[in-house]
């Protein structure tokens, strides 16, 4: 990562910047008084152009517990000003976690990207007026919309998501580059298999009581989880 | 899944309809068209002759002397489906048009060359399958590969079903084939056992007018020639059984 050589390491300053597969993660210091974060914070977003590019920011608190305030206030004086592109809170206390989930942060360490996020949102979506047949396969960085059937054998893979709207029967692979966090919705499940990032289905079957449902599946805490799509 | 018994018997229904028929047996190096029609006795050149100029296209027909109009063009048994390429196939084809009213060209089985080959000069195309869960995924693959051919209408001939089987579930239904292949139904063949007598003896089922398959080839030509026939419902193992007996109880018939 090219910015490691610039990554600055001033723990008097509380807070240390270190490059990342993923992009930039700050590292706050337990000691410091909440000032003193702040106003190194205000130097860091003057001397750091960087912070508020393109590139994602982890922001890892470790042990510190956070109030609400105090989060507050991170986003209107830092975040939201500095158009800082947070892609996680990280912090090792409990509370400051459910604080955090409960506002709808994200939490939990980012999976590094192998293609760009910026490429990919580029690359639009792609949508199909048509059903795929047996033996057809649709690929495509981005997501994908079909608005038909992806029949038995047919195959729809995508760097994003997979939206489609008649029966899945066929084989969707979401999220082809890595990313977990893609979903994949069909309005009618009958699939052997589903693909998301780097996990696959095992054991799909009639029996499951969302089979021939419309449904929504996303991967969480490292697990698929299939629900039934409820509009 | 049935298409040499089922291009015979359309081409025989066909012809005795009063319409100039030839079928193709697009099978070359494992032909059969021309032992389920009767006539292999009677080959003497097949449509490659014809194509690398051995012979003249009439001399490679074999007229089926049972019905006016019907005519075999046959295969070759001792070459390969790499024996000709796209272009002669519809050189072929071109020829053929001029002389007949119907052109059924009997594909090979799989999605290769011999597919293509057989598919390439044809206008039309009617995709025979059974109501198996394989044999549907096999004929949607089909239909793709048509349509990305041009090939319009695709049809869809249902062969083989056996209503007692459906009616226990053990046995895809109609309706769920057509939902999935989403293309016009052409005809439905029920399972009936003289379909394969008449095949080893070399007699097409459509020179009779008698079995259940044989009236669902007819109007299976029927529906070619561009009549509008209805789609009888096969409920024919209504003689036996629990609710069979009460309605005979009643006195009802149908």
């Amino acid at each position: 990562m090219s910015y490691a050589a610039n990554s600055r390491n001033s723990p008097e300053e509380g807070i240390i910047l270190k490059g990342t597969g993923y992009g930039l993660r700050m590292i706050f210091s337990e000691d410091p008084p909440e000032e003193e974060l702040f106003s190194s914070l205000r130097r860091l977003s003057a001397e750091v152009p960087v912070l508020s590019g393109n590139l994602g920011v982890v922001l890892d608190f470790q042990g510190r517990p956070l109030t609400r305030a105090f989060i507050l206030r991170l986003l209107s004086e830092f975040v939201w000003p500095g158009n800082i592109r947070v892609l996680s809170w990280i912090c090792l206390d409990g509370e400051t976690m459910n604080n955090l989930r409960s506002m709808g942060a994200a939490t939990g360490e980012p999976v590094p990207e192998r293609t760009g996020r910026g490429e990919k949102s580029a690359s639009g979506s792609l949508i199909l007026h048509r059903s795929l047949r047996s033996g057809q396969r649709v690929e495509h960085d981005g997501d994908i919309l079909i608005i038909g059937h992806v029949n038995d054998g047919a195959e729809v893979f995508a760097s994003g998501s997979i939206c489609v709207w008649g029966r899945l029967k066929g084989t969707a692979h979401a999220g082809l580059d890595g990313g977990e966090e893609h979903t994949v919705v069909a309005g009618l499940f009958e699939a052997a298999q589903v693909r998301l990032g780097s996990k696959v289905s095992a054991s799909l079957g009639s029996g499951m009581e969302w089979w021939g449902k419309p449904v929504i599946i996303t991967c969480e805490n490292n697990s698929l989880i299939v629900r039934e799509l409820q509009l | 899944m049935g298409k040499t018994t089922t291009t015979s018997n359309i081409a025989v229904a066909l012809a005795r309809g009063g319409h100039r028929v030839v079928a193709v047996d697009a099978d070359i190096g494992l032909r059969n068209l021309d032992v389920i029609m009767g006539l292999e006795n009677r080959v003497v050149y097949n449509f490659i002759d014809v194509l690398e100029g051995t012979c003249r296209l009439h001399q490679a027909l074999v007229r089926d002397k049972r019905v006016e109009n019907l005519f075999l063009l046959p295969a070759a048994q001792t070459r390969t489906k790499d024996a000709v390429n796209s272009a002669q196939m519809e050189e072929l084809c071109a020829m053929l048009r001029k002389e007949f009213d119907f052109i059924l060209l009997d594909s090979p089985a799989g999605i290769e060359s011999g597919f293509r080959n057989a598919a390439v000069g044809a206008d039309e195309a009617i995709v025979i399958a059974t109501p198996e869960v394989s044999s549907v995924r096999d004929a949607d693959r089909i239909i793709g590969l048509l349509e990305s051919m041009g090939k319009t209408p695709i049809r869809l001939v249902i062969n083989r079903l056996r209503p007692n089987l459906v009616r226990q579930g053990d046995m895809l239904e109609v309706s769920d084939v057509l939902d999935i292949l989403a293309i016009d139904l052409l005809g439905i063949v029920p399972e009936d056992d003289s379909v394969v007598k008449a095949s080893n003896r070399g007699e097409p089922l459509t020179f009779t007018d008698t079995s259940p398959a044989s009236k669902a080839f007819q109007r299976i030509a029927l529906r070619i020639a561009g009549e509008d026939v209805p789609f009888p419902k096969f409920d024919e193992d209504r003689s036996s059984g629990f609710f069979a007996a009460l309605r005979k109880f009643f006195g009802r018939t149908e």
